[in-house]
């Protein structure tokens, strides 16, 4: 046995990051409950995409809509609907953190959500909402958060349904690196929280190591039960199979670099679940 | 002024009903015993029940008659008197036919899925809407496990994956395409806080109007035409989306009631197998399984789920709401002959209008009030419907609109069941119409022949809906057979009622109260409940002297505590009549005075008490003044019996002389009203006596009503009469010359207490029976009336011929008197 790492816990301070485009709902949601389960710090960031407003300034600007068709879209017009938006924001997460009672903070800034988060990251753990609001019943247009993935430091949880599930929490383990680690810690984290069971996937070469038990216990440093250790599939395509048979609600994806984006939101589409990265 | 010696009283030969008028009666005559012959047993109990009752042929006919006439109307008033037994006659009867008659169906209300507001009923075979009911319930529990498990099947998540699949595809393909042309020209798609729009990119970033701007004009011009192009098609998707929102509901409709049709097949197959002979279950289970298939989502939704993002709800109110959802599905049954023996006999103790043809009830439901049909009650007619139903008719009439209600039923042939602020029209909200239920019923009511006149006379409806009167006796006749039946139904009695059993002098002595009660020695009260009460009573009585058995004496305990109980008021009468401060004499004598005799009635008890009658002439012009009608005191019965008496002047005395007479009459010490002719014979003596100036023995007493003719009639009380002046008698002292004078066709109901028989016996006390004014003149004053002769003359010294007189000098000062007058102008 080694020493419990001396950066855990991962989870300090949860940031809810909120926009107009994207179901803010369930993020706020799961952002309560997780900085109730943690006892983590909880603030809320809702972000006035800087581009909507470029937007509205140019002059040719329409925007359609489902009950009215066509019309012109002014600056005012989308400065009232960001506070409108903002103000619905507040409101739910003052009511969701009533609910898990933990104190919040809130606040709204204008700008470049990618910017904004790049700067927000490596305080804790970012969650924001993975579903652009719908056009209609079907087609929602891809929400912004993805597009920050990639420019996200630390943990980021983008959030498909707020309410507590039963599933467990599967960590695909790439490594014994840094960040895997603090992948693990997060993840066991989140699966302590919620009672939920957690399973630690890795490549077969990895999984052959003799002493992973060992690094993963020193990880997670007794404070929390130990998970269970699989051999993840060889090909990409067996993954979705082995995930529904783990009945996976959370997926903590390490090296991200190695995961094409277009698969990780298959799997956020396909079995509903959370996606949990952490740089 | 009398001028001649008193003429002598010829003997009076006996009367040919077996005892002298004009004498004392033999105490014989006084009170008919039951003889032991008539009862031949040493104990009641000896004897079988009575089936039924005594002397009610009449009545039990008339019911036994309505009960076999299936015609409309041919309902039943049962009229007769508190306590003879009406509702047990009838109710014997109605459950005897009953229970040879078939059991009537059940009745349900199910939801009417067209519209819930006019629930439906169904008829099913007696015990089968419970079944129904019960089946019902079963199925919805069993739909609540199944239905979830149907749709968590895999295959209805793959056919349901695939619906969203289908659909989100092509939103997908038709946005993306959007979408794709949009970034190919280097414009993106941006979602705006209320919908779409497109934006010129420079390295996947929107251009802000400054870079806009500094793009050569031939290049914005492009990027706008570009826009404008895009934007025409997305528009042309945008308004394709409702078109796909309702095919996709569509698909996942059908989709959902196809697995709900699969699921559900074979439980309601089931019911319909079971209900195959009932067309109308059918046709409501084929109903229950449309409304499954389109609201599969009640059965889906866990009970107690809060609504999506929506806090959780308290238990309570998740469990109403959950158990709300399925009401529908349930079976009301208002009327459950599970179990029943023949037609049903049904007795509403308070007959309303919500008693009889149902109520519509309501729950209180988040701080409104709600009804649904499994809030409809039935009422008595449902209950009675195919058998019979026993009212109360002054309960009836009493009760809110129960009367009008049940009329209604009856003629339309149906019960509907509506509040009544529907039926007065007073609510103008929305609530049920429930499907009215075919009426079959017989209604008997049973009340007093008043109210039966009264609906007969004033109630236009009444006589199509009552054709059938079954009119019950107070009295029966005291025959040898009657008086044993009598004794059987005192034996009956006392088993139903657990009392000790009579013996025969008991028995014999229950039926002397009867015959007492019923005023007649030849008639019998039909009142069972006096009979209950004396059994009772008389039970008690034996009980506490430890006795096993019911004597005599304990009856005879029984009659006197009851009397005794009741007679506060009479003996107070008799005491300040023993005082002097009610002034009767009984004894001496006095012209134009006589005793008569009243009857006054306090709740159930009726007593007599002697009243003093006086009587003044005076010279006048005929007139014979009652000073009670004079103050408004008599009755115009009372008033017809003193015209009488000046019409029976006249007929005598008026043919050869004009009667120039005034004369009063008036009862002393009499402050309340006066009603009946039972004293016009009295009044009669006292004016004879006061003309004749002949004293009345003040040691009689005297009733009667006496016609035109002289000839005196029969009154009612006559029992209470004489023990009213019998009592008066021993308060002021007995002499052994006071008696009470009645008319002979009253000695019949002669049953006298035991004390007045036995004085009787001893020559303290004497009844006297008359037919004429004459006889009882003879009697009051001890001289003869005389007979007139062929030209109208009394002998001299006969009370006639003294009266004669002394209205032919009343004339003859009439005529000297008008003469004085004449030459002064004063009128005569």
């Amino acid at each position: 046995m080694t020493d419990a790492p001396a950066d855990a816990p991962v989870i300090g301070h949860i940031l809810v990051s909120l926009d107009a485009a994207s179901e803010s709902r369930p993020a706020i949601e799961t952002a309560a409950r997780l900085a109730a389960d943690a006892g983590a710090s909880l603030g809320g960031l809702f972000i006035e995409d800087e581009e909507l407003l470029h937007l509205a300034d140019l002059p040719f600007t329409r925007h359609i809509t489902l009950g009215t068709g066509t019309e012109p879209l002014s600056r005012h017009q989308v400065e009232r609907h960001l506070r409108s938006a903002a103000d619905r924001a507040g409101r739910e997460l003052a009511a969701a953190a009533e609910r898990h009672r933990v104190g919040y903070t809130f606040r709204v800034v204008r700008g470049s959500s990618a910017d904004l988060l790049a700067g927000a990251a490596g305080h804790g753990l970012v969650v924001a909402g993975g579903l652009g609001r719908p056009i209609g019943r079907h087609f929602r247009l891809e929400c912004r958060w993805w597009s920050s993935l990639d420019a996200a430091q630390g943990a980021f949880l983008l959030v498909r349904h707020g309410r507590r599930t039963q599933g467990t929490v599967a960590v695909l383990l790439p490594d014994q690196g840094p960040a895997s680690a603090r992948l693990l810690r997060a993840a066991a984290q989140i699966a302590a929280g919620g009672n939920r069971a957690l399973t630690v996937l890795c490549p077969p070469s990895l999984a052959a190591e003799s002493g992973l038990q060992v690094w993963i216990a020193e990880q997670l440093g007794g404070a929390a039960a130990a998970p269970r250790v699989a051999v993840a599939p060889v090909e990409p395509d067996e993954l979705p199979a082995r995930m529904a048979q783990l009945n996976c609600h959370l997926l903590a994806v390490g090296g991200l670099d190695a995961w094409g984006g277009r698969q990780l939101r298959q799997f956020f589409d396909r079995f509903a679940c959370d996606i949990l990265t952490v740089r | 002024m009398n001028d001649q010696p008193p003429a002598r009283i010829a003997a009076t030969p006996p009367d040919s009903r077996g005892f002298p008028l004009g004498r004392a009666l033999p105490a014989s005559s006084l009170y008919r015993s039951c003889t032991a012959a008539e009862l031949p047993f040493e104990l009641c109990s000896e004897l079988p029940d009575m089936p039924g009752l005594v002397g009610q042929e009449r009545a039990t006919e008339a019911v036994n008659f309505a009960m076999r006439v299936r015609g409309k109307g041919y309902n039943v008033y049962a009229l007769g008197a508190s306590g003879t037994g009406r509702h047990t006659l009838i109710e014997g009867l109605l459950r005897s036919r009953a229970a040879s008659e078939p059991t009537p169906p059940d009745w349900c209300y199910v939801n009417n899925f067209d519209d819930p507001q006019q629930p439906r009923c169904l008829r099913l075979p007696a015990g089968r809407g419970a079944m129904l009911a019960a089946a019902m319930k079963r199925l919805v529990e069993d739909l609540r496990a199944a239905l979830p498990a149907a749709f968590e099947r895999d295959d209805y998540r793959a056919r349901r994956d695939a619906v969203e699949h289908q659909f989100k595809e092509r939103s997908d393909e038709a946005f993306g395409g959007v979408q794709r042309h949009a970034e190919a020209h280097n414009i993106a798609l941006m979602r705006t806080p209320t919908g779409l729009a497109l934006a010129p990119t420079r390295d996947s970033r929107v251009l802000n109007p400054d870079q806009f701007n500094e793009l050569p004009a031939a290049e914005r011009e492009r990027i706008q035409h570009e826009i404008e192009a895009i934007q025409g098609e997305l528009e042309a998707t945008m308004r394709q989306v409702p078109l796909w929102e309702r095919e996709h509901r569509e698909a996942v409709q059908m989709l959902d009631r196809e697995t709900t049709g699969y699921a559900i097949a074979h439980f309601i197959d089931e019911l319909r197998h079971d209900y195959r002979d009932l067309p109308e279950v059918g046709r409501h289970l084929d109903a229950v399984e449309h409304d499954i298939k389109e609201n599969v989502g009640d059965f889906l939704t866990p009970p107690g789920a809060a609504p999506e993002g929506g806090p959780p709800m308290p238990a309570p109110v998740a469990r109403d709401i959950a158990d709300a959802r399925f009401r529908r599905y349930q079976v009301n049954v208002i009327v459950d002959n599970a179990g029943g023996q023949g037609a049903p006999v049904v007795y509403e103790d308070n007959p309303t209008h919500q008693t009889l043809v149902g109520r519509v009830e309501h729950l209180a439901r988040f701080g409104a009030l709600v009804t649904d049909f499994n809030l409809l009650v039935g009422g008595a007619l449902h209950r009675a419907n195919g058998g019979y139903l026993l009212l109360d008719a002054e309960k009836l009439l009493a009760g809110n609109y129960g009367w009008a209600s049940l009329k209604r039923a009856l003629a339309a042939g149906q019960i509907r069941i509506e509040s009544l602020e529907q039926l007065l029209s007073m609510a103008s909200t929305v609530s049920l119409q429930p499907d009215p239920i075919p009426l079959e019923v017989k209604v008997v009511l049973i009340g007093p022949p008043t109210v039966y006149y009264l609906l007969s006379a004033q109630d236009g409806d009444f006589a199509d809906l009552f054709k059938i009167a079954a009119d019950f006796d107070d009295r029966v006749a005291r025959t040898p057979e009657t008086t044993m039946l009598y004794a059987r139904l005192i034996c009956g009695m006392t088993r139903r009622e657990k009392l000790r059993p009579l013996d025969r002098a008991a028995v014999a002595r229950v039926i002397e109260r009867a015959a007492r009660l019923a005023g007649d020695a030849d008639k019998l009260s039909a009142s069972l409940r006096d009979f209950r009460n004396l059994l009772h009573e008389s039970d008690q009585f034996a009980a506490d002297s430890g006795k096993d058995v019911i004597g005599a004496a304990e009856v005879e305990a029984a009659i006197d505590a009851q009397m005794w109980r009741a007679d506060r008021v009479y003996r107070h009468l008799q005491e300040e009549i023993g005082r002097h401060t009610i002034r009767i004499e009984t004894d001496g004598e006095h012209v134009g005075q006589v005793n008569g005799l009243s009857v006054i009635s306090l709740g159930t008890q009726s007593f007599g008490t002697p009243t003093r009658i006086t009587a003044r002439v005076r010279l006048g012009r005929g007139e014979v003044v009652d000073i009670e009608r004079e103050v408004e005191l008599g009755g115009p019965i009372h008033s017809k019996g003193v015209l009488i008496l000046s019409g029976f002047l006249g007929g005598r005395f008026g043919q050869n002389r004009p009667l120039s007479l005034n004369a009063s009459l008036v009862f002393e010490q009499s402050y309340g009203g006066v009603e009946g002719d039972s004293a016009s014979a009295a009044e009669l003596f006292a004016l004879l006596s006061a003309l004749a100036e002949a004293p009345i023995r003040q040691s009689f007493a005297v009733t009667g009503s006496v016609d035109q003719r002289g000839q005196i009639q029969a009154i009612g009380g006559v029992n209470e009469k004489i023990e009213g002046f019998f009592d008066s008698c021993r308060m002021t002292g007995f002499t052994g010359r006071q008696g009470v004078i009645i008319p002979a066709s009253n000695v019949r109901h002669l049953m006298l207490r035991r004390d007045i028989l036995a004085a009787a016996e001893e020559g303290k006390f004497a009844v006297y029976a008359i037919d004429t004014v004459d006889q009882g003149l003879e009697l009051l004053t001890g001289t003869a009336a005389g007979e007139a002769d062929g030209d109208g003359n009394y002998p001299p010294g006969t009370l006639n011929h003294r009266i004669g007189a002394r209205l032919d000098r009343f004339a003859a000062q009439a005529v000297a008197l008008a003469r004085l007058a004449a030459p002064a102008g004063i009128p005569p």
